[in-house]
């Protein structure tokens, strides 16, 4: 059963900030986040379900950015990551993103490893458990407990939540 | 933690916005292709015979170097929905949908570059084993306009499409050169299916669309084979795909003084966290060579091995132990923040620290910031840290080779390019 037409203009019309929020804050690219929102609609507007309304439609949307983002995630540990050896895509980042990473958030988030981010992403925006993000990421409770807390650390130090200061970011160049 | 939660989603917001108004562009794009799955599916549920037909009916027409070439956007739309099984039936070459559409962009220039397992690049190849070099094409393409390219590379084995990759972008909001850095799938890379994961023959064919923000996704322009496709036999990835299968070592827990190594090869790839990622790949693995190590007055696993004290104080000062000397460093499995390598440097004391008593050795954490294998030159860390947790390793820049010897007598193996990987245990 094919969605309601309709459905389809409101997730382009009413959807694709909160949905380009998460697919940034899972990937931390613009070029990413575009090409990820736009397939994860894709995907569940072409399944056979019937889409009633924009919030059902929203969070199999939301549903479909958190699993294509974690099989990308995969894909790339079996193939590029798993031997060091071999040369890793040279992600071109787009002009927006230097400026973006400039902030202190932007500046938190991308000392985060793929995998903490995307643990991060999933329990702040998604409001996820951890049981439900172990078993997204086929994980132990104990490993995205870990995740989690590397990066709270991270990002509640730089943003100074921890207290409550207005503490600065400070970078280590290596030479 | 509300704050941080607030401030997330504030930022979180911004970035989606922006991403919103690209995406808010491709709306046309994105019902087409909408509209398009859903008649596979349809028909997907009339015959496998007819799906056959059509698929090689619909790639055939939607592909460059056709006679009847389609509407940009069914191209598009086909392009980006290629699969392994596919019939691969396009040709080399340029095809424009626009009329002013060569204004926006040069012919890319580059060409197919093989990377050994030394990290050097060759131009000039007829093959390689997997897991030992890796196939990309390294070019750029002038743009003018705001203007994107799409890259991608898929793999062909007797006509028939045995692996692809995601796509890749470089945006131009002006007028400047894209770099394209694309690699090539190895056979099989196919996501849920896997047909072709075998060694032999591979064709890579390299695919670029270019289309404009603005004109509703549509592409301008889609270039197959730049400069050629490329023919090259790729041996082992039997050999290869059943080492990625290999589970990850369960380390033993120290006993005193004397811990377990395992011999992993020295990480080559240019990547600020080398050890994390290969840690996160599944290093070292059930099937690495190990052995036993045994190191007197290493300090207990905890957050204070990165406190500046010394790692470890070696009462007796033995200079001659095999690993005095060589490059060695701290790391664990996961880092919040911070430097997650951590340099170390073999010294007897007192030296040049009050530290370490006289003749004693010691194991110092050191500032010349030269790390067990220099790939990560560059790298910026966020401070301050760190914030270590999960397995914690003392890395040391070579082997043991008596030991090895004596735990693997008669085998064959090279221990050319291999460091010891020390388990410490789990920092908490």
């Amino acid at each position: 059963m094919a969605p309601q037409p309709d459905i389809v203009a409101e997730l382009y019309r009413h959807s694709l900030p909160r949905l380009g929020a998460y697919a940034y804050l899972l990937t931390g690219s613009h070029a990413d986040a575009e090409e990820l929102v736009q397939a994860a609609i894709v995907k569940v507007c072409a399944r056979p379900r019937r889409l009633t309304n924009l919030p059902q439609a929203e969070s199999y949307v939301r549903a479909a950015v958190r699993t294509m983002h974690i099989d990308g995630l995969r894909r790339q540990s079996r193939w590029l990551r798993a031997v060091p050896k071999l040369a890793r895509p040279d992600a071109v980042a787009g002009p927006a993103d230097d400026v973006t990473e400039a902030d202190a958030v932007g500046s938190a988030m991308a000392t985060l490893a793929p995998r903490v981010r995307a643990v991060v992403a999933m329990y702040y925006w998604e409001d996820l458990s951890v049981a439900d993000i172990a078993a997204a990421l086929d994980l132990s409770e104990g490993t995205v407990k870990g995740y989690l807390q590397d990066g709270r650390r991270a990002l509640a130090t730089l943003l100074g939540e921890d207290d409550g200061g207005e503490r600065s970011a400070v970078m280590e160049v290596r030479s | 933690m509300s704050g941080l939660r607030d401030n997330l989603e504030e930022w979180a917001l911004a970035r989606g916005s922006e991403v919103a108004a690209v995406v808010a562009e491709r709306e046309v794009a994105g019902r087409h292709a909408i509209r398009t799955r859903r008649r596979r599916r349809i028909l997907a549920t009339a015959t496998t015979a007819i799906v056959a037909a059509v698929a090689v009916v619909t790639v055939a027409s939607a592909l460059p170097g056709v006679n009847d070439a389609p509407p940009a956007k069914e191209l598009s739309r086909h392009l980006s929905e290629l699969v392994c099984g596919d019939p691969w039936l396009a040709e080399s070459g340029t095809t424009a949908y626009m009329s002013d559409a060569d204004y926006y962009f040069d012919p890319p220039q580059g060409g197919w570059v093989l990377t050994d397992d030394n990290g050097d690049t060759h131009s000039d190849f007829t093959g390689f084993t997997a897991g030992l070099g890796s196939v990309s094409w390294q070019g750029e393409q002038d743009l003018r306009g705001h203007t994107i390219v799409r890259a991608r590379t898929v793999a062909v084995k007797l006509g028939t499409v045995v692996g692809v990759t995601e796509d890749q972008y470089a945006r131009i909001r002006d007028e400047g050169g894209a770099s394209l850095n694309v690699n090539a799938p190895r056979p099989g890379a196919c996501g849920d299916t896997a047909p072709g994961n075998s060694s032999g023959k591979v064709t890579y064919h390299l695919v670029l669309q270019l289309s404009r923000l603005g004109d509703g996704g549509g592409p301008l322009a889609t270039i197959v084979d730049p400069g050629g496709p490329l023919t090259v036999a790729i041996d082992g990835v039997e050999a290869y795909l059943e080492e990625q299968a290999t589970p990850p070592a369960e380390p033993l827990a120290p006993k005193g003084d004397t811990y377990q190594a395992f011999v992993v090869q020295q990480p080559t790839e240019a990547t600020c966290e080398p050890y994390q990622e290969l840690m996160a790949s599944g290093e070292p693995k059930a099937t690495s060579m190990t052995y036993r190590v045994t190191i007197p007055g290493i300090r207990a696993v905890d957050s204070g091995l990165w406190d500046g004290d010394p790692v470890a104080i070696i009462p007796g000062a033995d200079v001659d132990a095999w690993y005095v000397g060589l490059p060695t460093a701290v790391t664990s499995e996961r880092f919040g923040a911070g430097n997650p390598l951590e340099s170390l440097s073999w010294v007897t004391g007192p030296g040049g620290t009050m530290t370490i008593p006289a003749g004693e050795l010691g194991l110092i954490h050191t500032n010349d910031d030269a790390p067990v294998t220099d790939v990560n030159a560059g790298c910026v860390y966020t401070l301050p840290g760190p914030t270590p947790s999960g397995a914690v390793y003392l890395i040391i820049d070579g082997v043991d080779v008596a030991a090895i010897d004596a735990a693997y007598p008669g085998a064959d193996y090279t221990l050319e390019g291999m460091q010891t990987w020390v388990y410490l245990g789990q920092a908490s």
